[in-house]
């Protein structure tokens, strides 16, 4: 027995007709299970559009998701190769187009088309809607509705050509700023190691004149590893930045800090004895000593260029003769205080 | 992060009926686009039926969904996370709460299924002579009362809503608010609807 399913709209008619397979009871309105023909009534034509089952999945898909594409406001071109598609006009209107292989009946040449007000495109979609939620009709088949989210793409995405355009300006900057020569480096002549004093020790400049920066092979203990620039004789130090005295080298090994404390002591022993005038200001001296505790050599480095006689007290104690290992400041003071420190400080 | 509030039996069969969308959401919270197209929506239902607020009340009763839309107050809070709203409440939707307005403004749609359609065909009619929509009454007094309610609560500075200040531009906001209303009142209106929330525009 053909069973004829009917679901009217006003502006679109389904019609489907197919057989109840298997045996239903006669109180209970029949299941249509398969489908021999489907007829669509559009306003735009007296005939109906009939076709068979592949014809309802393509025309039922097609409407559906393009009604869910419209209604999320993505609508987009179909392919071009499906039997049935829908595309977007201007003016809320649609045009579905059928290719005529997909009918029962092909008469046309070409793709048939069709223009759909919105409200005619519901009524098909509801057609449609209704036939899948009858479940007395074809119940093996549905129209799925899912939500797909559509996620935006990840801030990083956005970012990538920003990135890698300040990347790749850098990259280029850097290259370029290498062609650019580095200025040479020059030392400072001073700084070189002047050779070892064998006789007598070399005049030096005047205490006044700006001193470059010497580099007193101070015989600290600082420096345990042997020196950077090989020189011959006196082992060299690296140039320590505190002194600003020219004064002869002193051709010696680094003395430990007890050789160095008992210097300075036998110095100041031997100055607080002699030193018997007053002192209108305070002097300034850069005394060279030797191994014995001797003072051989004694420079003014008081800055003020009308003090005395330089060295008054000290001159006395002057002894020449010997190689001086140390360099010891002595300051007078007024009021009769004396300070006699290493002119380079005490080593480690 | 909002809370989630337990549900009666008969409201969770109800909202279970529109499946959670995939991939899932973190925090099950909704994108801000579903905020706004359910507050438009719900706008445009306003616009048509006077009596629209009270009819929401009564239909949240009706339908049990007043455990999830606890009253009046409620309700304009739930809108208000409409992003694009003057009075917006920073919060996202979450799925639960998405899914109580997408049923309702189907409901709500589907009591002024004949309005629409009658509507929709007389803006056709008008379209096809050439006229504007003042030459229907009943049209043009919708999309007089859509123009109020946006301008009364959307905020003009938003980027999204600057092509939305002349009033031509929101007659065809207020014509596609009806057409997808049209969309809401079919028998899988509420699935549709709900499936199509989740693809489009980012906000």
């Amino acid at each position: 027995m053909t069973l004829q399913r009917e679901y009217r709209l006003p502006h679109c008619t389904l019609v489907l007709e197919g057989l109840s397979l298997g045996t239903n009871p006669s109180y209970e309105r029949p299941v249509l299970s398969m489908l021999t023909q489907v007829d669509c009534y559009l306003p735009q034509f007296s005939e109906p559009l009939r076709g068979g089952r592949p014809f309802l999945e393509a025309l039922s898909q097609a409407v559906s998701d393009y009604a869910q594409t419209w209604l999320s406001g993505t609508a987009t071109a179909p392919p071009a190769d499906q039997p049935v598609r829908l595309e977007s006009l201007p003016n809320q209107r649609h045009q579905l187009v059928i290719e005529p292989a997909v009918l029962t009946e092909p008469t046309l040449n070409g793709p048939l088309a069709i223009n759909l007000t919105t409200v005619q495109l519901f009524d098909l979609v509801e057609a449609f809607d209704q036939l899948s939620a009858d479940h007395q009709t074809l119940p093996d088949w549905s129209l799925p509705l899912e939500p797909l989210v559509d996620l935006p793409k990840p801030a990083w995405q956005k970012q990538t050509v920003p990135a890698s355009l300040g990347l790749s300006t850098l990259a280029a900057a850097t290259v370029a700023l290498a062609w650019i020569p580095h200025p040479p480096v020059r030392m400072p002549k001073d700084l070189e190691p002047t050779p070892p004093r064998t006789e007598q020790p070399v005049s030096e400049s005047a205490p006044a004149a700006p001193p470059p920066v010497t580099p007193t092979p101070a015989p600290t203990a600082t420096q345990s590893t042997p020196p950077p620039s090989p020189v011959p004789s006196p082992t060299v130090a690296s140039p320590p930045p505190t002194t600003t005295a020219v004064a002869p080298t002193l051709a010696n090994a680094p003395l430990s800090r007890a050789q160095v404390e008992s210097l300075v002591s036998k110095v100041y022993d031997q100055v607080d004895r002699a030193w018997q005038e007053k002192v209108e200001q305070d002097q300034d001296f850069q005394v060279a000593v030797d191994a014995e505790g001797r003072i051989v050599q004694v420079t003014t480095t008081t800055p003020d260029s009308s003090v005395q006689a330089p060295g008054v007290p000290l001159a006395k104690l002057r002894q020449t003769g010997s190689q001086a290992v140390l360099e010891v400041r002595v300051t007078l003071r007024q009021g009769g205080v004396l300070e006699v420190s290493p002119w380079n400080g005490f080593p480690e | 992060m909002p809370v989630e509030t337990p549900v009666l039996p008969t409201t969770e069969l109800l909202l279970q009926g529109l499946p959670d969308p995939r991939p899932a959401l973190p925090d099950q919270e909704c994108p801000r686009r579903v905020a706004w197209q359910l507050d438009l929506l719900l706008l445009g239902i306003e616009a048509l039926d006077r009596g629209a607020s009270e009819a929401m009340l009564s239909t949240v009763q009706e339908m049990e969904l007043d455990p999830v839309i606890r009253g009046r107050l409620h309700l304009w809070r739930l809108r208000c996370t409409n992003p694009l709203r003057k009075l917006n409440q920073r919060r996202n939707l979450t799925l639960s709460e998405a899914k109580a307005l997408t049923l309702l403004t189907c409901a709500l749609a589907r009591r002024l299924t004949v309005l629409i359609r009658q509507l929709l065909l007389a803006a056709e009619q008008l379209e096809g002579q050439q006229l504007s929509l003042d030459h229907h009454f009943r049209l043009s007094d919708y999309c007089e009362r859509f123009r109020t309610h946006f301008r009364k609560r959307m905020n003009p500075k938003r980027e999204r809503l600057l092509s939305y200040q002349q009033d031509e531009a929101l007659n065809g906001l207020a014509l596609e608010i009806l057409n997808q209303l049209l969309f809401c009142t079919g028998t899988a209106g509420p699935q549709r609807l709900w499936a199509s929330l989740f693809s489009g525009e980012h906000l």
